[in-house]
């Protein structure tokens, strides 16, 4: 997995066993799941995305940096661009779907969540799953001739309830160090 | 600066600043916002000659720290040397036009360019260049002229300013009477500010003074661009209806040299404080159970050792919330009350970085006092990240605004005929003993100092330099 993100509470994380292959039931789960999570987010359909969260989820950006290797980086905290709880996923999503004063995606952005190299593993916690996704989300706006592109990386934690896959942390490494959108208004 | 002044400098059009900024009807043409040759002479006369803000000295605690940032559309090196002086040196190769620091972080003694390896000490001074005996660097210039080009750099606060104008004012002359203002944000406690992290970056397809113009102080457009704060219950409404005008909006903006704050008091701004019925505390009272923005109840010792009684007692029952500096820094510093009754504060510096007449970037520091409790700072990081800058639920509405005007400013009626218009004026109106210098308009939030912005604007590019 990705080491780009470095946030205090990772090393709180079950540690990753074995890998799921793809081609077992379990996999397929999880990208069917990831499929119709993109879906639901395209269609802005936001409440009945929340329904798949966990009360204690955690999703966040971390703010990228471009640094040589040869050199440390000075010391200081982890800067983010997204450090969301279940509480404030919530006022988010109240100020998109049930107001009409959104400005940032009022008219609605057109998106397409492109969703590929999804990997899975079991991990040291029975029933946590952890999932590795790469993203690509061109973002239009208004009549503009181009989009706005975001592409990244998804590091998922997934908990099975009642059979069901439920998200619990989302860490979402970006590959820009400046953004290409003027917000994200848009979930990732 | 008096009106009867007239335009020194004269685009290829023809027109003059007088065109542009119109300052007998108090309007500016919408062209600012997209001409070029205008851009050009910004770069020299705002971002070239006069003071940037680049960063915070706990941005680059130890010593041969560095970022590299933007002065304008230069980027600069900003680094820590080893007696733990800061420096800043053009980031460009003096041989063949190299960046030279290739990070927009590190650590290192020796710059060293990867082109051909000429070499640079923290302060710019040039070292030397691969094969000392042959000089590379020839002999027709001496090794003291072959540094990088070094800014003149002033430290308020902890934030580190810098401008390439060696003979101009001093930071503290530029900021006039608008220091004693900001000495109750940025020079408050003992041990001052911290970064919460490096800046937040965006990129935004806009002249930078779309935001530039509304860090002058534009109240208005908080009834409506942020109504999202009156209706979500966050801002303090009167009536039944949730919709009705904020009180927030009523405060005492003050203004000097074209920088400025808008003083709110809490119990206009959030219900909370109207329920605490704030305004019958006594100033003990108010700062033990509604401290300023930003600090944490046991740091209010600090502010009155560091603070006038004075200033203690307008940044208790008025604080400034909002302001900036001119040209391109803007500042919130507000209350932050949070849903268990805690009122937090959340405390973030913006710039907005020119790159071309129809783009820019806008940049957010986060901040928390030194001394603030370890729980309490990633409590205030989690909150401001959640309220301003990229996905901040204020912030997100001004970003997506300001390319429509840059848009607007490319068609030819609309770049012809259309002003942007500041002419809602309260008037000067110093309320009896207030305390600090400055133009003060107490009342209902107008366009008064976004118009000291556009003053400043002409009287800074109303000087021509050689």
């Amino acid at each position: 997995m990705s080491n780009l993100a470095v946030t205090e509470d990772k090393a709180n994380l079950a540690a990753v066993t074995e890998r799921v292959p793809s081609g077992t039931a379990l996999y397929h789960q999880v990208v069917d799941h990831l499929y119709d999570e993109a879906a639901l987010l395209d269609s802005l359909d936001l409440r009945t995305w929340q329904k798949s969260f966990t009360e204690d989820i955690l999703y966040q950006a971390p703010v990228q940096l471009t640094a040589r290797k040869s050199e440390r980086l000075p010391k200081k905290r982890q800067m983010m661009h997204l450090y969301e709880n279940y509480f404030s996923m919530e006022l988010r999503i109240h100020k998109v779907v049930d107001t009409a004063v959104c400005w940032a995606e009022e008219p609605r952005s057109r998106t397409r969540r492109l969703i590929t190299n999804i990997r899975v593993w079991k991990t040291a916690v029975e029933n946590e799953l952890a999932v590795v996704s790469y993203f690509l989300i061109p973002r239009n706006r208004f009549e503009a001739h181009d989009y706005q592109l975001l592409s990244g990386e998804r590091q998922d934690r997934f908990r099975l309830v009642d059979g069901e896959l439920k998200l619990a942390r989302r860490e979402i490494i970006l590959d820009m160090s400046v953004l290409s959108m003027p917000n994200l208004a848009i979930f990732l | 600066m008096d009106i009867a002044t007239k335009s020194i400098r004269t685009l290829s059009s023809g027109k003059t600043l007088d065109d542009l900024v119109r300052r007998e009807t108090r309007e500016v043409s919408l062209e600012v916002m997209s001409n070029e040759e205008l851009y050009q002479w910004e770069l020299e006369n705002l971002f070239g000659m006069g003071w940037n803000l680049l960063g915070h000295e706990s941005e680059v605690p130890d010593a041969n720290d560095y970022v590299v940032r933007p002065m304008g559309e230069d980027l600069v090196i900003v680094a820590r040397d080893r007696e733990g002086k800061i420096h800043v040196s053009l980031n460009v190769c003096p041989h063949r036009g190299m960046r030279v620091a290739l990070g927009e972080e590190g650590n290192t003694a020796v710059h060293k360019c990867i082109y051909h390896g000429w070499a640079f000490r923290t302060n710019g001074d040039f070292i030397g260049a691969p094969v000392e005996k042959e000089q590379m660097h020839g002999n027709i210039c001496s090794k003291a002229e072959l540094g990088l080009k070094k800014a003149r750099v002033e430290l308020y606060g902890g934030l580190i300013f810098a401008t390439w104008n060696h003979e101009g004012p001093s930071f503290e002359e530029y900021l006039g009477e608008a220091k004693f203002y900001f000495d109750m944000l940025w020079n408050r406690t003992d041990n001052g500010l911290e970064v919460l992290g490096p800046p937040q970056k965006v990129s935004i397809d806009c002249n930078w003074k779309c935001s530039g113009e509304q860090s002058g102080g534009d109240g208005f457009h908080t009834l409506t661009l942020h109504r999202w704060l009156i209706e979500a219950g966050l801002f303090r409404s009167d009536g039944d209806d949730p919709t009705d005008l904020a009180p927030a909006m009523y405060g005492i903006n003050v203004t000097a040299n074209g920088h400025n704050a808008r003083c709110i008091p809490i119990e206009g701004t959030f219900d909370i404080a109207k329920k605490m019925d704030a305004s019958s505390m006594s100033l003990d009272e108010r700062l033990e159970k509604l401290p300023p923005p930003g600090i944490h109840k046991e740091l209010v010792p600090q502010l009155r050792k560091n603070l006038s009684e004075a200033q203690l007692e307008l940044l208790v029952k008025a604080a400034p919330q909002v302001g900036g500096i001119f040209p391109n820094l803007n500042f919130l510093f507000v209350y932050a009350p949070q849903p268990d009754g805690e009122v937090l504060g959340a405390m973030a510096i913006h710039i907005i970085v020119p790159k071309g007449p129809d783009r820019s970037e806008f940049w957010t520091w986060m901040f928390t006092e030194k001394d603030t409790p370890e729980e309490t700072k990633q409590k205030m990081l989690r909150n401001a990240v959640q309220q301003v800058g990229t996905s901040g639920l204020i912030e997100q509405d001004d970003t997506d605004t300001w390319p429509h005007i840059s848009l607007a400013s490319r068609g030819y009626k609309g770049r012809r005929d259309i002003t942007l218009k500041y002419q809602a004026i309260l008037g000067e109106n110093k309320p009896e003993g207030w305390p600090g210098g400055g133009k003060v308009f107490a009342g209902f939030s107008k366009d008064d100092t976004q118009w000291e912005w556009w003053e400043a604007y002409y009287a800074a590019m109303n000087k021509a330099y050689d």
